[in-house]
């Protein structure tokens, strides 16, 4: 029972962590159109930068020069700073173009850093990463009672950031961001400075991810490159349009499903010979399980839905005198 | 009466085609000027231009006696000179009243630090700008879809909700570009008799019309492109009598 609760912990920990990754591209996708599949290139800056600054010195065979030891809270936060840096310098030049360009570009880049990452060993320490990434308040909650705990910190995390997400969204900031999405010239005739608006989203959006690194970094206690392929940038698209583009909270029900039926998959027991055709089988579902979303409810699960009017100006009317 | 809009030996060329060959004219404020002119005379094209969506390739435009050419076009929108486009333009997945709020000026709520800041302030100004919403959605007949998307509404809707988010812009010059085309003739009376009133109330507008009869009734004076060169220019009744207005119209005639 309380292997089946420890397991439970885990696959909160790491829905949590994809819901907010989905949320962050739906304030991307869904809200403002900028077609982002850099994802997994700010969430690996994320988690290598909570790696790198919470590290002690190097021993041994590292590669890389200097660990910072700093505590954790810093390296959180610093996380979340370094990867909306890398989105402004990302957006500069390639939120001024429009729809596929930005596509390219943000595949091209989540690419890229996998390849630094491996080769910068410097700072990153190449291809073997960093292991025992330290987890925050470890010492303080002793032995497997810190999953459940771990998993309470980034339910947390992801419920503020969810409230934020949801009240840019419904703020007349997140209405111009879907009405430029529908119609930028349209938008730019009635007086908004779009590429501000782009920028504004795509560097939010991004702190995000950054964010959802670091505790991906709490998560695997492991940073290499290798974790960090596209199949990340995919599954949180995929959740993402069968849970509801423009709907925070179709974005972590997306997740949760998605993430959701992989780690259920993990609980086919079967002979080690078997185990490559499951996760066969496993892409095969997500393909299906999309395919069937999409003939069915094109919009997701939960389609994007526009807030209520704001109620007229009560009009104070004096009492009559009898 | 003061001039409002003033363009300048314009030119546009798109690789060898002269769209507009050197235009020079002027919109009086308080006025209701028109621009007509036979298919592919580079109306549009000169819209694009003052209005910043185009580059042009030569002159200049002045608003208010500022230049503007060269300008951004949200920033030329913003110094209070709106349009409206030749297929309505609308956001599609927003609702009535969302398509019409997005367009009011100076929105509190557009800055990411007081939607956290001064909640209280955004939700004052949109209750403020929401009654006018519905004032401006009486006017045009949509007052009852307020909640409905913008992609359900029929053309002659869509047109008149384009026009009614413009107003929401609070804008000084209203440049249109065919307001007529999708437009029903009961609706057409209704939004001539409407730009007839704002223009009392001190709305100056620039429209482009092919309906020349609406166009003729409503307009104080007009300006006629063929080719990109403005032809004529004058009150409608002389235009219309006007030789090479006729020729160009109708073919010359030999």
């Amino acid at each position: 029972m309380s292997n089946f609760i420890l397991f439970l912990a885990g696959v909160i920990t790491l829905i949590g962590i994809y819901a907010l990754v989905t949320l962050a591209v739906n304030m991307h996708y869904g809200y403002a159109g900028l077609m982002s599949f850099g994802v997994v290139g700010f969430l690996a800056i994320g988690a290598y930068t909570y790696a790198i600054l919470t590290v002690g010195p190097p021993v041994g065979e590292d590669k890389y020069l200097v660990g910072f030891n700093l505590p954790w809270w810093v390296a959180f936060i610093a996380a979340g700073v370094v990867t909306t840096i890398f989105a402004f310098i990302i957006g500069l030049p390639t939120l001024r173009v429009e729809g596929d360009y930005l596509l390219i570009v943000t595949f091209a880049f989540a690419e890229v850093i996998q390849k630094l990452l491996s080769n910068e060993a410097w700072l990153t320490n190449g291809t073997r990463g960093f292991i025992n990434i330290h987890q925050p308040l470890r010492d303080l909650i002793p032995g497997q009672n810190y999953q459940i705990f771990l998993a309470g910190m980034v339910v947390v995390i992801v419920a503020i950031c969810y409230w934020i997400a949801q009240r840019v969204g419904v703020a007349p900031f997140g209405r111009t961001l879907r009405a430029m999405r529908d119609n930028e010239l349209a938008a730019l005739s009635t007086g908004k400075d779009v590429y501000r608006f782009k920028m504004q989203i795509f560097l939010l959006g991004a702190a995000m991810i950054g964010i959802a690194g670091a505790m991906y970094a709490w998560y695997m206690t492991i940073a290499m490159p290798s974790i960090f392929g596209m199949s990340v940038s995919f599954a949180a698209w995929i959740s993402l349009v069968i849970g509801g583009t423009g709907n925070n909270k179709g974005a972590i029900l997306g997740a949760i499903i998605l993430l959701g039926a992989q780690q259920a998959v993990k609980f086919i027991q079967l002979t080690p010979a078997l185990a490559p055709m499951i996760s066969a089988i496993q892409l095969m579902i997500e393909g299906l399980v999309l395919v069937v979303i999409l003939r069915y409810s094109p919009a997701g699960i939960l389609p994007e839905q526009s807030p209520r009017p704001p109620r007229l100006p009560v009009i104070k009317v004096g009492k009559e005198e009898a | 009466m003061s001039v409002m809009l003033q363009v300048e030996g314009v030119s546009k060329n798109f690789g060898g085609l002269k769209a507009l060959d050197h235009c020079t004219l002027n919109v009086e404020q308080g006025s209701i000027t028109a621009l007509i002119g036979p298919n592919g005379s580079g109306k549009t094209t000169l819209f694009n231009v003052i209005t910043g969506f185009l580059p042009a390739s030569e002159g200049r435009v002045l608003f208010d006696g500022h230049e503007v050419t060269g300008l951004p076009a949200y920033r030329i929108a913003n110094l209070g000179l709106a349009r409206t486009f030749q297929v309505s333009s609308l956001f599609p997945k927003l609702t009535v009243w969302e398509n019409m709020l997005v367009a009011y000026p100076k929105q509190e709520g557009e800055n990411l630090g007081f939607v956290f800041t001064s909640p209280g302030r955004i939700r004052a100004q949109e209750e403020e700008q929401i009654a006018r919403a519905r004032h401006i959605l009486e006017q045009i007949g949509l007052a009852q879809k307020l909640e409905e998307q913008a992609a359900n509404l029929g053309a002659p809707e869509a047109r008149m909700l384009e026009i009614g988010r413009q107003l929401m812009f609070s804008p000084r010059l209203l440049l249109m570009d065919e307001p007529s085309s999708g437009v029903n003739p009961a609706m057409l009376d209704r939004l001539a008799s409407m730009i007839a009133d704002l223009n009392k109330k001190g709305l100056t507008f620039f429209i482009i019309g092919h309906n020349l009869s609406f166009i003729m009734k409503l307009s104080h004076y007009m300006h006629v492109l063929q080719y990109g060169k403005l032809i004529a220019s004058g009150p409608p009744q002389t235009v219309a009598r006007d030789e090479r207005v006729i020729d160009a119209y109708l073919g010359v005639h030999r």
